[in-house]
């Protein structure tokens, strides 16, 4: 079926994570997204090592074309392109686009109503405005790092790249917004979404909470450190494994007695605020131990508790409800035979995502897409005499 | 001021008034129940200029609110942090459900809004009228988002707890179920993250999902349904690392101070300096040279001059780093690194964060003034379109008359309509 964003199409620079995550993510709506791609190709593709895994991810579902931007006839194409598409998105450092002839000014001169994003570390101004930054550095810098961890140990970076992915993710949501704006006034428009700035946004109500006074008692730990709105969250040891359980305030009495814990003394305390939720808290961590995670689990859910397993990725793969939805879909691939990957979170319409798609072949639709752009066979074949394909 | 039938929107009284307005300026959106993630979700959408209308049922019941029968008042003296935090930029209208007048009231503001985004049970929807059947056959270019614990599909299996029903959603939950608690962590219990990212990294999702249904409707005309889940969302912010479990046929571990699948072959972890911690990310050849030069380590560089040496000496390299790191502070060691482009940062609280210079130039950190509060720092949206960062401004919420009052009247209520509404408890 229709995608989304049928007949949209994004000419898409970028590597590594942040930018070439928000095209999968195009992609999976229905974009067509266009790798421009040195004429040798990305770095990391092909490889057998986790790079090569990542690489499928962050460039499964788009086409391809290879050539070389920094020579006259390739930046040609390139805005040739870009006049035929909704948007552009390249995640360099401020002044590598322009110095190739492809500042956002250059763009407009071939698409006045054309997105051009950019994906950044820090954002487009500031004194760190030109240094780079990676999926760790957005996590130290911008605050989470110092919130995960128990007491006593070091703080900790989060178990994946999750500041790239929240990135992307805004990124995703810069272009389209601005392809809405095009559909609708015709304005084209700049967009910078950075790794720092999205760490913000995505701890906006700790944030607030912090500059309002609020001071957790201690660091996020196994989940009792965070804000549970008057009540109790965290993950506690059972008798075969571990299991994450959430309550507010006024839940409270039902997580008692589903877990047969002795009623407070007095008015329950908000646990990761005081010390009043001590008592819950030690009393979920010597009755869990007791009994296995499903029988918790029987009897949290009878009490519309919310509860769930920790889980491995191992479970996560072949968990019947995520591959219904599309979250984790297989793959037929070339080198790996049939595998489970990660497919798209959201559904439209009813129907997940069924097949995830491969990344390109370097320059696989480099002649396609030059013919549709106008180029005649012989300029092809020149432009490719020349190395600019 | 208000009231009269404005589809392109141009002129509604509500309008914000900075000079920015943002690519959404003219869509609204309904946001039903003000729980996560639709919460975040709509706070991205105002952040970018769509004028969004928060539906708050009194006395009822979010999957994550189904316990608070306090109605929650928007004038309230002292609104949670959330509240402030994710209300920036909308109006809060709170109806009674149980009352006729309310369905209406429902019915008519999804009429004229392009997307409705709710957190709250289907149920509760339905019930009101606005479910998705019933308002996408009145607005068929409606982006009619839902979002929950695990998925609208298959929920008679699955292996999250939910047993088949639909279950209450709830951010460690979320956290636990997806895989990422088990991963951060050395080798203790498992870890969450220091921040809700299971509600909020969702809501990204959700306002990323409801921006492709408005850009399908933006160039077809056409609505649609669509779904988010923060079970969907956990898994795919780790897209890539499961994957590389799935296709590689290992597990890689936790993260200990660093990455599971880019730290054993790579400088990518944190350091303890001697006045606290710091990350060092992406040390590539040129990098670990200038590194270890600085560093007063050319030793070092010369053991593992090349990036198969580099990084089959990973252990070694992050001792003899370690030790050093602690003979100074940070600023000594990040103002060197600054100075040649190798990338490291401080582990910073959220004192530094608040106060972060680079933050507040981007506008990814404001001050405003709360009706209530006083001044008050939030976060603002992470991206700047043309140049500026754009400004949801503060929340408006509830401010009887210069908010809810004129979003009745614009659904066709006149005065005497909307005093009545008020007078008997409905709104």
């Amino acid at each position: 079926m229709a995608g989304q964003l049928d007949g949209v199409r994004i000419v898409d620079f970028t590597l590594y994570q942040q930018g070439p995550y928000a095209t999968v993510m195009l992609a999976d709506m229905g974009a067509e997204v266009i790798k421009v791609e040195r004429r040798q190709g990305e770095r990391t593709r092909g490889r057998a090592d986790w790079t090569g895994a990542a690489f499928y991810a962050n460039n499964r579902r788009k086409h391809s074309i290879a050539l070389d931007a920094r020579t006259p006839q390739g930046r040609a194409i390139v805005l040739r392109l870009a006049e035929r598409s909704h948007a552009l998105v390249h995640n360099f450092r401020p002044g590598v686009m322009e110095r190739l002839g492809l500042g956002y000014e250059d763009v407009r001169g071939a698409n006045a109503a054309i997105v051009y994003a950019r994906a950044s570390g820090w954002g487009a101004v500031g004194p760190r405005a030109r240094q780079a930054s990676v999926d760790l550095i957005a996590q130290a810098a911008g605050g989470v790092m110092s919130r995960t961890g128990f007491e006593g140990e070091p703080p900790l970076p989060l178990g994946a790249a999750v500041a790239d992915q929240l990135g992307a993710i805004h990124l995703c949501s810069a272009i389209l917004a601005g392809i809405v704006r095009a559909a609708r006034s015709g304005e084209g428009s700049e967009a910078d979404v950075s790794l720092f700035g999205s760490q913000i946004a995505a701890q906006g109500p700790e944030l607030a909470a912090h500059a309002m006074g609020e001071r957790p008692t201690r660091r996020a730990g196994s989940g009792e450190g965070l804000r549970a709105a008057g009540g109790v969250s965290g993950a506690f040891a059972t008798a075969d494994g571990w299991i994450a359980l959430a309550a507010e305030a006024l839940a409270l009495p039902r997580l008692r007695r589903a877990v047969g814990a002795p009623a407070p003394a007095e008015r329950e305390e908000p646990a990761s605020r005081g010390a009043g939720g001590e008592g819950l808290l030690a009393a979920l961590r010597s009755l869990l131990p007791r009994r296995p995670s499903a029988e918790w689990l029987a009897r949290l859910a009878a009490a519309d508790i919310a509860a769930g397993p920790v889980r491995g990725y191992a479970e996560i793969l072949d968990d019947p409800r995520a591959r219904a939805n599309g979250y984790i879909v297989e793959v037929e691939h070339p080198a790996w035979g049939r595998r489970a990957v990660v497919g798209s979170p959201i559904v439209y319409d009813g129907a997940p995502l069924a097949e995830p798609g491969l990344p390109p072949e370097v320059g696989g639709s480099t002649e396609l897409l030059l013919e549709e752009l106008g180029y005649g066979w012989d300029e092809i074949a020149a432009l490719r005499d020349a190395a600019v394909i | 001021m208000s009231g009269a039938e404005d589809p392109a929107g141009a002129s509604r009284p509500h309008q914000r008034p900075d000079a920015h307005p943002g690519p959404l300026a003219g869509l609204r959106i309904l946001e039903l129940g003000g729980a996560q993630p639709g919460a975040y979700a709509c706070w991205l959408l105002a952040e970018l200029g769509a004028d969004v209308v928060v539906l708050a049922l009194r006395g009822a019941a979010g999957d994550a609110q189904r316990d608070d029968e306090q109605p929650a008042t928007t004038t309230a003296a002292s609104p949670s942090a959330d509240e402030v935090a994710l209300g920036a930029g909308k109006r809060r209208l709170i109806v009674d459900p149980s009352r006729p007048e309310a369905r209406a009231i429902a019915t008519r503001l999804a009429e004229r809004c392009d997307a409705l985004v709710s957190s709250l049970p289907e149920r509760v929807a339905e019930a009101l009228g606005i479910g998705a059947e019933a308002a996408r056959a009145a607005t068929p270019r409606l982006v009619y988002a839902q979002a929950s614990a695990a998925g609208a599909l298959g929920r008679d299996g699955g292996g999250d707890g939910g047993g088949g029903r639909e279950a209450p959603m709830a951010d460690i939950v979320a956290q636990a179920a997806g895989g990422l608690m088990w991963k951060t962590g050395l080798d203790g219990p498992p870890a969450a993250a220091g921040a809700a990212l299971g509600e909020h990294g969702a809501g990204a999702y959700l306002a990323a999902a409801v921006l492709g249904g408005l850009t399908q409707a933006a160039l077809t005309g056409r609505g649609t349904r669509v779904d988010v889940s923060l079970a969907g969302a956990q898994i795919a912010l780790q897209s890539w690392e499961i994957g590389a479990q799935s296709v590689l046929g290992r597990d890689a571990g936790r993260a200990v101070l660093g990455h599971p699948e880019v730290s054993p072959s790579a400088i990518w972890g944190a350091f303890e300096a001697a006045d606290g911690w710091l990350v060092l990310g992406s040390v590539d050849a040129a990098r670990f040279q200038r590194l270890c030069a600085l560093m007063g380590l050319p030793e070092l560089h010369a053991r593992h001059p090349d990036d198969a040496r580099r990084a089959a000496g990973i252990p070694e390299i992050t001792r003899e780093l370690s030790a050093r790191f602690r003979e100074h502070g940070r600023d000594h060691w990040l103002d060197l690194f600054a100075e040649h482009d190798v990338m490291g940062a401080r582990v910073e609280e959220y004192d530094g964060v608040l106060a972060d210079e680079q933050a507040w130039a981007n506008g990814y950190l404001r001050r405003f003034e709360h009706p209530s509060l006083g001044a008050i720092t939030v976060a603002g949206s992470p991206i700047q379109f043309d140049g500026a960062a754009p400004d949801g401004g503060a929340p408006r919420g509830g401010v009887w008359e210069d908010a809810i009052a004129p979003l009745l009247e614009e659904l066709g209520y006149d005065r005497e309509a909307v005093a009545t509404l008020r007078a008997s408890g409905v709104v």
